[in-house]
């Protein structure tokens, strides 16, 4: 679906992304993770063509996106931004969300419309003004957004951050529903319960490099890579390990192995 | 790339000169730049204004020109308008439908062009040579109320800050799908209403922020005293003297009427 073929990258500054090399399929989730500065945003904004590569192709279903615009990427990667302040400009919640499909000139933008409000629990708000929204709705409302475009990939960064445990749990089950739905996720974060939570594979980078692409436990079961990148687990992969039961997730998954084991 | 601030870090006489004589030298060479209208004269000043920088503050040529270089417009449209719109007098050298050019105009235009961008090097001097916390310091020592140098300093601080919160914004709503190159002008001016309501509204809140943290460190507090002092050394007198004596030159140039066309 997405394909990515020796893509360097350079800031004015100096900071570079170097033969960046991966392939996305559909219906795939990949949390792509890495310390601060080591090139996560700016590898997605040359994915969205906010950025374009230096050298090197991205293929998005087989197209070469260096000739497509920004609008008509979008149409199939959508990028959900972390502060959703930085995009709140309507008077209504309808009204913001349906600027992505106006811009793109869909049809039948209202049914479109609603029904993303529905999906994202946000629909007994369509007539409020969006700055009166709480921090985990603006969140939602950027999700709803970016989901009204009817993208196949989508990227979020950072979703929860700062967002408390209820509306964190809110936002991760409705990306769980588009996860069902067949959506490709690319999940940047820091927070490695969740990155656990949503993706099956991690594409780890460090000083504008991938240094390692996998399935997650197989990562996260490589001490020398962790301790390179001071990837801290959640804490029950690290019990799991401790306990030599590999990389577990799921603390009654973790139970039952215990349990044969004494047995 | 946005840089936050002018201020190049160079070892040199300029660099070391006491930010009060920087700033009486920059009001006299701006002021010395409406005195003529000759464009030999005022071209002189602008190659001094440039060489100097290079001598005296070790400001690579290459490198003041590529500050100039985003002024480039607005002097091409005072040259522009002065050819167009210039002096009655003078001989016409070509005529296009009802506009004529004449050669005074052209002669003016050129004066006209090194005048702004010698007034604008002028600053860039100061501006290039001097810390804005120097700057801030010595506009405050020279009597300006605190309060006021805080403000300037907070105008200077926050320019980069909010340019680069302009493309934040302009990101996010292009990965909405907003496409600004496309339209006739109407439609261009439309389509910044959704970047400039969030920028207003994020300035606003980033104003409320740092009114608060300004008074929870005691802002308001009379007779307070200072980090750094600023010493007004020998080396400074001798400088100051040379910027004065220059003046006088230039001024007694102008009463005498050199330099100065007359159209």
């Amino acid at each position: 679906m997405l394909k990515v073929e020796d893509l360097c990258y350079e800031y004015e500054s100096g900071f570079k992304l170097k033969n960046i090399n991966f392939e996305v399929k559909g219906g795939e989730s990949i949390g792509i993770i890495g310390e601060n500065g080591s090139g996560k945003t700016t590898l997605v904004k040359n994915l969205i063509g906010l950025l374009r590569p230096k050298s090197g192709k991205i293929l998005l279903n087989g197209e070469d996106t260096s000739k497509m615009s920004v609008a008509e990427i979008a149409r199939t990667i959508g990028f959900v931004f972390q502060n959703p302040d930085n995009q709140i400009f309507a008077s209504t919640v309808k009204e913001e969300v349906s600027f992505g499909p106006q811009n793109l000139k869909m049809d039948n933008i209202e049914e479109i419309v609603e029904d993303v409000l529905k999906k994202t629990d946000l629909f007994k708000y369509k007539d409020s003004h969006p700055f009166k929204l709480s921090g985990g709705e603006k969140q939602r409302l950027a999700l709803a957004s970016i989901l009204v475009m009817n993208p196949k990939i989508l990227i979020l960064d950072e979703p929860t951050s700062g967002l408390d445990l209820r509306n964190a749990r809110k936002l991760i089950g409705i990306v769980k529903n588009l996860q069902r739905e067949g959506r490709t996720l690319i999940l940047i974060s820091h927070d490695m319960k969740l990155v656990s939570d949503l993706c099956e594979r991690i594409i780890l980078m460090k000083s504008g490099e991938i240094i390692a692409d996998g399935g997650i436990k197989e990562i996260f079961n490589d001490s020398n890579l962790l301790e390179k990148t001071r990837l801290d687990l959640p804490e029950i992969a690290k019990l799991s390990k401790i306990l030599e039961f590999g990389i577990v997730f799921d603390p009654e998954e973790l139970y039952r192995k215990w349990r044969a084991s004494n047995d | 790339m946005i840089r936050y601030t002018m201020f190049l870090r160079r070892r040199s006489i300029l660099h070391s000169i006491d930010p009060r004589s920087k700033i009486i030298l920059s009001l006299f060479l701006f002021t010395v730049c409406i005195f003529f209208n000759d464009p030999i004269y005022i071209g002189i000043i602008f190659f001094f204004l440039i060489i100097s920088l290079k001598i005296f503050g070790k400001i690579e040529i290459k490198k003041t020109l590529s500050f100039l270089k985003p002024m480039l417009p607005f002097v091409v449209m005072i040259m522009l308008l002065w050819i167009l719109l210039g002096s009655e007098k003078g001989n016409v050298i070509y005529q296009i439908w009802k506009l004529k050019i004449k050669d005074v105009n052209i002669e003016m235009a050129i004066a006209m062009g090194f005048r702004v961008l010698a007034m604008i090097l002028s600053t860039f001097l100061l501006l290039m040579t001097t810390e804005q916390r120097d700057l801030v310091l010595a506009l405050v020592k020279m009597k300006l109320p605190y309060e006021y140098g805080l403000t300037i300093a907070i105008a200077l601080r926050y320019v980069p800050t909010l340019a680069s919160l302009a493309v934040s914004i302009t990101d996010a709503q292009k990965a909405r799908g907003l496409e600004l190159e496309k339209g006739n002008i109407l439609e261009k001016i439309k389509k910044y209403v959704p970047i400039l309501v969030p920028l207003i509204v994020k300035s606003i809140q980033l104003a409320q922020e740092l009114a608060i943290a300004i008074e929870t460190r005691a802002f308001g507090k009379p007779n307070r005293t200072f980090y750094r002092d600023l010493k007004f050394k020998f080396k400074d007198l001798v400088f100051l003297s040379a910027a004065v004596i220059f003046f006088v030159i230039c001024l007694y140039l102008r009463i005498k009427r050199y330099g100065v066309l007359d159209i």
